[in-house]
């Protein structure tokens, strides 16, 4: 499930998928992330830092946040990758973040756990994956981590 | 979760929980290249995963490990960020480098403070890293078949008289593998009688290396310092010198080398017809004889 160290760069299919997600989200401080599909922020797409209240990659759907090429994404209010709560919701839910290369950062205050799934969902499973590649830097307070 | 490739860090500030029960197991895998740091303890729920795979799994001291099987250590190394007393039977030794402890290729340990050897330890081929060692004379050694070690403090190397475990200190064993003893740390290192093997390598880069007598068989490098061997020096090797004052008798024969850089000083007795190199000043002011 990791990424190759080269594997910086998406698709161009996947930038432009991005880039739409990046104009309905207005990164600021106090706003929530939610990322279904993928969030991505890297020299190309964002040039600012990010900053975000609660960040959830993968809720109820696969997810994944990639922070690129010396990028800094912020969760002021904390981090959950994986939260399955909506009976819908398919039989696995995958949410991954990568953190890669070239200073790049993820800073997290408050909370930051992996695999959220609701009680009520005990038929549903997250999957929760956290890469840290070359030269990229996650501080977290403090982290809770039921898959990997 | 995978931290992996050069300069990658994973750094929780406090606890890291990690769970496992029937249809999940939390894994943290820590890769060549990169480190884990966790700020105080590693608490588990069942029997979560962490592998170190080439990676650097730092902690403040060995009490934050979580229980024993919890950690596959494949290869890599610790780090422990206080002072560590490694005696025989200290349970993280022994799990991770054996008892008595050996550390191999793939094995490494960095302590950032102290370290107090009361055990023997063989560094062999894998690396140790820490600000200073003190070998405890009646039951502590260290022996340098292979490997690196790394000293990075003041008076680097400690203890009652000066020796370094088993007297003479050996860099190296002549075998093959190589042995490098790297002092980097300002100020003065005080060593008691050194031999550096064929297979050896010491280099120096504090300000002043006391040493009671050193035999040179391989390589050993100092700049920018003093070199005071009190018995005298042979050198049967490859001995560079760059902006030295060397303090004592220098005995260094045909089929030795002295490579020289800027200013070198010596300022004993030199004797002997090994070949000078380089394009430096070299003063003798004690007796010379090229025979």
């Amino acid at each position: 499930m990791r990424l190759p160290a080269l594997m910086h760069r998406l698709p161009a299919t996947a930038v432009v998928c991005t880039l739409a997600l990046a104009v309905l989200i207005t990164p600021a401080s106090g706003v929530d992330l939610t990322v279904s599909g993928e969030y991505l922020v890297d020299d190309v797409t964002n040039t600012t830092s990010q900053v975000f209240n609660v960040i959830t990659v993968g809720r109820n759907a696969n997810g994944t946040l990639n922070v690129f090429d010396g990028r800094l994404v912020s969760a002021t209010g904390g981090m959950q990758l994986g939260l399955v709560s909506s009976p819908t919701a398919p039989t696995t839910v995958t949410a991954v973040t990568n953190v890669i290369g070239n200073h790049s950062r993820l800073e997290v205050s408050g909370t930051f756990l992996t695999m959220a799934t609701n009680g009520n969902q005990p038929a549903r499973t997250a999957i929760a994956i956290l890469n840290v590649g070359a030269g990229g830097h996650v501080r977290i307070p403090s982290g809770r981590f039921s898959t990997s | 979760m995978t931290v992996s490739g050069p300069g990658s860090l994973f750094e929780v500030l406090t606890n890291l929980e990690m769970w496992q029960d029937a249809t999940r197991i939390a894994t943290l895998r820590i890769e060549l290249g990169g480190t884990a740091s966790i700020g105080t303890t590693i608490n588990v729920a069942g029997t979560p995963q962490i592998i170190i795979d080439g990676g650097t799994l730092s902690l403040t001291d060995p009490s934050a490990l979580p229980a024993s099987g919890i950690i596959q250590f494949n290869s890599g190394a610790l780090r422990f960020r206080s002072s560590q007393t490694l005696a025989a039977g200290t349970a993280f030794l022994t799990e991770f480098y054996g008892s008595p402890p050996v550390f191999g290729t793939d094995r490494g340990l960095a302590i950032d403070g102290t370290t107090t050897l009361t055990t023997s330890l063989l560094l062999d081929g894998g690396s140790l890293s820490s600000v200073r060692i003190a070998v405890d004379p009646s039951t502590g050694s260290l022996l340098l078949n292979g490997g690196t070690l790394t000293l990075t403090g003041e008076g680097a190397v400690i203890d009652d008289g000066g020796d370094f475990g088993p007297d003479p200190l050996m860099v190296g064993d002549g075998l093959g593998a190589p042995m490098l003893l790297e002092l980097d740390g300002a100020g003065d290192v005080l060593l008691g009688a050194v031999t550096v093997a064929a297979d050896g390598t010491l280099n120096f880069g504090g300000e002043s290396l006391i040493v009671d007598s050193l035999d040179n068989g391989g390589s050993v490098s100092v700049a920018d310092a003093t070199l005071d061997v009190r018995a005298g020096l042979l050198n049967a090797g490859s001995l560079s010198l760059s902006d030295v004052v060397v303090e004592g008798g220098v005995m260094s024969p045909a089929g030795a080398t002295i490579d020289v850089a800027g200013t070198v000083v010596f300022n004993g007795d030199y004797a002997g017809a090994a070949a000078f190199y380089g394009s430096g000043t070299v003063v003798f002011n004690g007796t010379l004889s090229f025979d």
